[in-house]
């Protein structure tokens, strides 16, 4: 693993999608840490990961972009800031079910706050079609507090146009 | 450079001294405008107090080789080719009825005028159409809680009401740009009287759209460089908050999240934009007229306008084209 080379980390609570994001984009079959749910995380899905996820972009010169998952259980979180280390910016995903969506945001743009003020970030609301119009809104409104500039899309973790789009917005900002 | 002249029929001393500001403001190039002596109705152009006997009895003469410009105090039907404005009339209306006139007038032979004083006036090149009119409407209504209708013959008025920051129309989306891109015919411009009004207009089945996506659907069609009225290239703004792009606009201009990320860390102007983008200054101005016809922007007075930015490219910029191209080759 070349933990030192350019890469992204894809960040946020437990089943917001980051390990269905990679996947749209890996060159390669994620190389994931899941292990079956034992503890509330139970409730939303069978599989969690635990360390990271990986998986890589291969340029056309050979030169590989990193993409690292971080696990979402913040009890793991000894973890966010090695896989940080050297990476060239954040993709933040927050699932609009969740009970609170918007605190989910605050806590790990604060978890993240150095990184994304050295790099840059993006923000992905995901199961936005199946939840309250109202989420965007209140994500935005923490963006516009903490005074980043973050773009913040709506998007399907699943479907691999959506996912270049935060990619896309993310290389914008940085 | 051609000469259009210019006839005055029973203007009042403010109507004079609109003219006055606004005559300065012609930007059609190649052409300059001729003011005929008081009395003296044969010119290209006629600008016309409707509201003297005089004025009204003009409406009724038929003279289709002459535009005429009426100024009026009430809406009313005006015959084709000519234009209303209504009062109290504002000199950028006046403004771009001229040139629309000169950019008509421009190309065609000139008429044998005999008598007149000259009031030459040089311009700068302009090519526009209604986009920055249009969103200078909307945003005058939702600043104001106004409620305007916006006529553009032979298109379904526009009712704007700035109050529920809707717009009522039985105009499709499709016909909205076909208005904005309008270059020759000027929208007429006046105020509903009540919200009744308002109500009873948009209570016969027509569209009700939210206003920001009117104003989406104007900006589109681009402004071609020309900035909003009483805004300039050196204006300095900054953004409130990252623009809430539709996923196909953000696609279509992915230069507009650049911008926006610029204009949300530091105030800039267009110009200083353009320096530190290297954009198409009307790549730049569309989006400036974008984001402040929906209330995302704030002009900052404060801010540095002298300083001046290069193009930053970093290291990772070659890093970032390189990954963008790939993910624009795969799946």
């Amino acid at each position: 693993m070349h933990i030192g080379e350019h890469k992204i980390v894809f960040t946020g609570p437990v089943g917001a999608g980051k390990t269905a994001a990679i996947t749209c984009l890996s060159d390669a079959p994620v190389i994931g840490t899941d292990v079956a749910a034992t503890d509330e995380t139970l409730n939303k899905k069978d599989l969690t990961t635990v360390a990271m996820d990986y998986g890589y972009i291969e340029l056309e010169d050979g030169e590989f972009i990193h993409l690292y998952g971080t696990p979402g259980q913040d009890r793991f979180n000894f973890m966010w800031d090695i896989l940080c280390q050297g990476g060239m910016g954040l993709i933040l995903l927050v699932d609009a079910t969740s009970p609170d969506p918007a605190a989910d945001c605050e806590f790990y743009l604060g978890a993240f706050d150095s990184f994304i003020q050295e790099t840059g970030a993006v923000i992905g609301i995901t199961r936005a079609d199946i939840s309250d119009n109202t989420r965007y809104e209140e994500v935005q409104d923490v963006i516009i507090e903490k005074g980043y500039p973050i773009p913040v899309l709506e998007i399907d973790a699943r479907n691999e146009d959506d996912v270049k789009d935060l990619v896309y917005a993310l290389m914008a900002v940085l | 450079m051609r000469s259009i002249s210019l006839s005055l029929l029973g203007l009042t001393k403010q109507d004079h001294a609109i003219l006055a500001v606004a005559i300065k403001l012609i930007d059609v190039p190649g052409t300059s405008l001729t003011i005929l002596p008081e009395g003296v109705l044969s010119g290209e152009v006629i600008l016309i107090n409707n509201d003297t006997d005089a004025g009204a009895d003009y409406l009724k003469k038929k003279n289709p080789d002459q535009t005429k410009i009426f100024l009026s105090e009430k809406f009313m039907p005006t015959p084709q080719g000519s234009r209303l404005l209504e009062r109290p009339v504002r000199i950028h209306d006046l403004v771009n009825a001229f040139n629309i006139s000169c950019e008509q007038f421009k190309s065609s032979t000139k008429k044998n005028i005999k008598v007149g004083s000259h009031a030459n006036i040089s311009t700068s090149p302009v090519n526009t159409n209604n986009t920055p009119l249009l969103l200078h409407e909307f945003i005058t209504a939702c600043q104001k809680n106004g409620l305007i209708k916006l006529e553009c013959p032979p298109y379904s008025p526009l009712y704007i009401n700035g109050i529920s920051r809707s717009v009522a129309t039985r105009a499709s989306l499709p016909e909205i740009h076909i208005i904005a891109r309008e270059k020759d015919t000027l929208p007429q411009i006046s105020p509903l009287s009540a919200v009744e009004e308002y109500e009873q207009a948009s209570s016969n089945g027509v569209n009700i759209y939210p206003i920001n996506t009117i104003i989406w659907h104007t900006a589109m069609v681009g402004a071609n460089g020309k900035i909003l009225p009483e805004h300039s290239h050196d204006t300095p703004v900054k953004l409130k908050s990252m623009p809430r792009f539709p996923r196909e606009y953000m696609r279509k201009h992915p230069e507009y999240l650049k911008m926006s990320a610029l204009l949300t860390r530091k105030s800039m102007t267009v110009n200083q934009l353009q320096q530190a983008t290297q954009l198409d200054i009307k790549i730049i101005t569309d989006f400036y007229n974008l984001v402040y016809a929906l209330g995302l922007s704030a002009i900052d007075e404060k801010a540095n306008t002298a300083e001046i930015y290069g193009n930053n490219k970093s290291k990772k910029s070659g890093l970032l084209s390189r990954l963008a191209k790939k993910l624009s080759t795969t799946g």
